[in-house]
């Protein structure tokens, strides 16, 4: 039984994470009913991009290195990435 | 939003400024449509044949009848069973045709729409704009020495253009156009060939919130290497701005244009990813 103030914590997105936000797994094409745990990070639908969370520092020159070594999404960069939907409807002036 | 079948029949454009989830249903419409213009025709040469059946009796009757007024009313027949015979394999062939000839258009934006949907903002309004006819218009004409009488036009026809914003604030705003080069020449034997080439661009830019991704100009180098695309896809331009990021690719096979655009998306955003993260580490 979920409760009735639950909401999905998980990450969902094709092109970025963000909180999935439901409030209930039943039915749900990300998790499959709670049955993945990060649909984000396990989604096999990126052709071409076998290795989408991944970032090798000689790929990247510049950035990765830059930013002290590999780049490698860890589950805490993923919660980082995950905002809650009222940030992504902030300021939009600057672009 | 229910979509104006008839107004899209005639003016070939899809146009609409609603949130993604319209745009599917309209898209859904559209198809609808076009199933429904296809059966339109079907039963306009069906009647055309019945025409052309009535007129086959009126000559019958014209040849055969003996009274002067049983001739008159053969040729009669005759004559406007195979006019509208005509007439109606001529609408038959007309009625919605842009649908049908446009349909990988439409489903295109469909798959688009669809790819879009999963990290779209849904409340954001998405602007479309699908030309379902051909709309080229003339670039360049000139003399193509290489042949005898050598002519050669460019044309091009800008048929999609959406613009929209994901969740994280960053907006986007795509176009595509089908570049057109039509050859004409007369060969040895004096017969005149035309010989026809297109490709397909996709122009992409995401403009970014920057308190999200920082400065996007150290990501460059690393777009450019890192970027994958479909066997037929070649990259035309690469801009990274301080704020926002332009790609262009030119597709040689239709058929590769949603892979290269989904495949275009998902490039940049790993670049922005990796720009997200590192701007979070900052903090």
């Amino acid at each position: 039984m979920t409760p009735s103030d639950w909401t999905c914590p998980r990450r969902i997105g094709f092109l970025f994470p963000h909180p999935c936000g439901r409030t209930s797994p039943v039915g749900c094409p990300d998790c499959q009913n709670g049955q993945v745990q990060d649909p984000y990070a396990q989604r096999k639908d990126r052709g071409g991009y076998d290795n989408y969370g991944d970032y090798d520092p000689a790929d990247w020159p510049g950035t990765v290195a830059a930013s002290g070594g590999a780049m490698d999404f860890t589950e805490a960069d993923g919660e980082n990435l995950v905002k809650p939907q009222e940030e992504f409807e902030g300021d939009l002036t600057e672009s | 939003m229910a979509i104006d079948a008839e107004k899209l029949r005639t003016t070939g454009v899809y146009e609409a400024q609603a949130p993604l989830e319209s745009v599917l249903a309209d898209i859904a419409e559209i198809d609808k449509a076009e199933r429904q213009y296809a059966q339109v025709r079907k039963a306009k040469v069906r009647h055309g044949f019945l025409s052309l059946g009535i007129g086959v009796l009126g000559i019958l009757l014209a040849v055969f009848a003996e009274a002067g007024a049983l001739v008159l009313v053969g040729v009669l027949m005759a004559l406007s069973g195979v006019a509208c015979a005509v007439i109606l394999w001529v609408a038959a062939y007309r009625y919605g045709r842009n649908l049908t000839t446009y349909r990988w258009r439409f489903e295109l934006l469909g798959r688009l729409a669809e790819s879009l949907q999963q990290d779209g903002d849904p409340k954001a309004p998405v602007k479309v704009s699908l030309g379902l006819k051909d709309r080229a218009r003339l670039l360049k004409e000139e003399i193509w020495p290489a042949r005898p009488r050598g002519k050669q036009r460019f044309s091009e026809d800008d048929w999609l253009s959406i613009q929209g914003r994901f969740l994280d604030g960053a907006e986007f705003s795509e176009t595509v156009y089908e570049l057109i080069r039509r050859r004409t020449y007369v060969n040895p034997r004096g017969k005149s060939k035309t010989k026809y080439r297109s490709r397909h661009f996709i122009g992409l830019r995401l403009a970014c919130p920057q308190e999200l991704y920082g400065d996007l100009r150290p990501l460059e180098e690393g777009l450019k290497k890192n970027l994958r695309l479909p066997a037929s896809a070649t990259v035309r331009g690469v801009k990274v701005g301080e704020k926002a990021v332009f790609l262009k690719v030119r597709v040689a096979e239709a058929a590769e244009l949603i892979q290269a655009n989904v495949m275009m998306l998902l490039g940049l955003y790993r670049a922005l990813n990796l720009a997200r993260q590192m701007q979070g580490r900052q903090k």
